[in-house]
């Protein structure tokens, strides 16, 4: 390694002119991350709190397709924002066919246009639709063996990122892909990260703040930060239940407001179903509901019908994290093992040719939201300030 | 165990004369101000072997003559922050590597040369990332290294662990590789046994049951099975270099 004074350098650096800077920094060539030219822009398929997301065209195949995520970076007076950076080493890590598959890093020229300032993007396999799409299009309809199928492909993808020691932290029916062939695809991993089993001497400290609220467990609602793999369980759940409800179950407005749906469907927080409940920081300062009894299977009965499909719910919306049932003995559930069998997608599908994106669908119906109201139905009349 | 590991970070090879960085050349000078500035900060031991690996593997892609290697020594400590979620302040970053470079100097004004050097850093992590291909997980040997110590332990028995500091040194030796660039041609594991081996012998410590001249019972093939005594001797040998190396820069 040579290297000679700092001052010497400085002095090779004067040779060059403003122009001629600019000139070698919009030229030059990194072999290992290309421009982002090499694909054509297509449509706007998503947008949200992480930017925005494109489907192009590869064009020198011409064929294939690609969804470029744009690494949000205005403001970025810190640099690679640190949940970019978080987000391509898990993605690199995980390499599964139920996990969105990140095909490399593009950038722009950088030019004076953008003040030598490049785009990066985050390059994907193209998935024709997310979950939340195909749900709120009511021509799409699922039967028993695909949404067999389906959750089936999503424990798949989660018995593997909690396998690799990763959460997810951002499971909703939107951030659920599916291709046209049927292939289910875990997205967005803008809020995962990487976990560690606490020792009984060292408890983790994880941010509470994460995971959409109308899927967010109860457990960090009440504050934990010592949490696992059981908060992407509860995602689960919230999703299973909305293959057949068709929209997402519990649509609190406010954490508290999130707090009183789950009580009134999966019963009240006490120690007694949740032993170290009454721990978490949140649950002796905030008001939760008392008296309510557990009534998952009985509200959901009348959408999901299938008997064994109530069972997993129930296991999957258990209020204390240590005892919801974990990705691999769901896997194991008698749902994936009972006729009908979990069937293959890419039939029912090939009946939709448009792809559907919640971002590009019409907005969920009053209907939806309205059949919302029959579940959640709350018997204390109190309490109730819902907005819907 | 655990304490006399994390306890390396307080033994650096930095010598106790302030190493003037403007005005003294050559090898390992960079990686010895990475290293001071790393300190500093307080960052972990794990956090500052990550810096280093960065910086060595961006100018094993690059001519080191092309780039300001004080700038991306900065930029690798304030990027290693971020991949071992042991973010610091750019501002502490800036703060710390200005004053380590022009000693005795006021923490600078928020003035254009801060923002100039804040903007700088910033650009040359964008620079790094591209560099290296995204590829950011970095596997370092110390968590092989302490699992080594850990099996190695009762094994040792009790008397020799505790008279003699094997932990202690071979997490020294393993830490101070990561001044050269040579730690990039080894696996991590090997890295590891090398260093525990390096510290063996330093105390004269023989493991218990075997001989030192039966090449068919190397101690170390339990937790290396691939390690060849020559390529061994060749890693020892580059650890020790370091040593050499800093007592060079000492000397200038």
């Amino acid at each position: 390694m040579s290297s000679r004074p700092r001052e010497g350098r400085a002095e090779d650096q004067k040779h060059l002119t403003l122009a001629e800077k600019q000139k070698y920094i919009e030229n030059y060539d990194f072999i290992h991350c290309d421009e982002s030219s090499k694909y054509e822009k297509v449509a706007k398929i998503g947008q949200g709190t992480f930017g925005e997301v494109f489907k192009a065209r590869e064009k020198k195949s011409n064929k294939k397709f690609v969804a470029m995520k744009k690494v949000l970076m205005d403001h970025e007076k810190e640099g690679f924002p640190i949940t970019a950076l978080r987000e391509i080493r898990i993605l690199q890590l995980l390499k599964h066919e139920n996990v969105v598959n990140l095909i490399e890093i593009c950038r722009t020229k950088a030019t004076v246009a953008n003040n030598h300032r490049s785009t990066f993007y985050l390059v994907f396999d193209f998935c024709e639709h997310d979950l939340a799409g195909l749900l709120s299009n009511i021509n799409v309809k699922f039967s028993l063996g695909e949404i067999k199928k389906v959750m089936q492909q999503l424990l798949n993808g989660l018995y593997y990122i909690h396998s690799n020691k990763i959460l997810h932290r951002d499971m909703k029916a939107a951030n659920v892909l599916i291709t046209k062939t049927g292939i289910l695809k875990l997205a967005d991993f803008g809020l995962a990260r990487a976990f560690s089993v606490p020792k009984a001497d060292s408890k983790n400290r994880y941010t509470n703040r994460v995971v959409t609220l109308w899927y967010r467990p109860p457990e960090l609602l009440l504050g934990d930060r010592n949490y696992g793999p059981p908060v992407d369980m509860w995602g689960a759940g919230c999703i299973m239940a909305e293959m057949w409800t068709r929209s997402p179950i519990m649509q609190g407005g406010t954490e508290q407001q999130q707090l009183q749906y789950i009580s009134q469907l999966c019963g009240s927080f006490t120690p007694e179903v949740w032993p170290g409940v009454e721990e978490l920081d949140l649950y002796k300062t905030i008001e939760l509901l008392k008296g309510h009894k557990r009534k998952v299977k009985e509200r959901l009965r009348p959408y999901v019908k299938d008997e064994h499909g109530c069972d997993l719910l129930d296991k999957l919306l258990t209020l204390d994290p240590k005892k919801r049932i974990d990705a691999d003995s769901a896997l194991n559930h008698d749902f994936f093992w009972c006729d009908p069998m979990p069937c293959d997608l890419s039939k029912m599908l090939s009946q939709h040719l448009q792809s559907m994106f919640e971002y590009l669908a019409p907005r969920r119906t009053m209907k939806y939201q309205q059949q919302m109201n029959q579940i959640v139905k709350t018997q204390d009349n109190s309490l109730i300030d819902r907005v819907w | 165990m655990l304490k006399n590991v994390v306890d390396c970070q307080n033994m650096p090879s930095t010598s106790r004369l302030r190493t003037n960085y403007r005005k003294q050349s050559g090898d390992g000078i960079c990686a010895r101000y990475l290293f001071e500035c790393s300190i500093k900060l307080s960052m972990k031991p794990l956090t500052s072997a990550t810096a280093a690996i960065l910086f060595h593997r961006f100018f094993k892609e690059v001519k080191a003559s092309d780039y300001d290697e004080y700038l991306i020594a900065a930029s690798c400590l304030y990027l290693a922050g971020k991949i071992k979620d042991e973010m610091i302040k750019i501002r502490d970053v800036i703060n710390v590597t200005h004053n380590t470079l022009h000693r005795d100097s006021p923490p600078l004004e928020l003035g254009d040369e801060y923002w100039s050097i804040r903007d700088a850093i910033v650009q040359a992590e964008l620079l790094i990332t591209r560099m290296l291909k995204y590829d950011l997980s970095i596997e370092l040997p110390h968590k092989y290294l302490l699992y080594y110590l850990k099996s190695l332990k009762d094994w040792l028995g009790n008397e020799t662990w505790e008279t003699i500091p094997i932990a202690k040194s071979s997490a020294a030796y393993l830490q101070d590789f990561h001044h050269s660039p040579e730690i990039l041609k080894f696996q991590p594991n090997e890295v590891a046994v090398c260093a525990l081996s390096l510290a063996l012998q330093t105390y004269g410590v023989q493991i218990p049951l075997t001989e030192e001249g039966d090449d068919s019972q190397l101690w170390y093939h339990v937790f290396c099975k691939d390690l060849t005594k020559e390529r061994h001797w060749n890693i020892i040998e580059c650890i020790m270099e370091v040593y050499n190396k800093d007592a060079e820069l000492n000397a200038l």
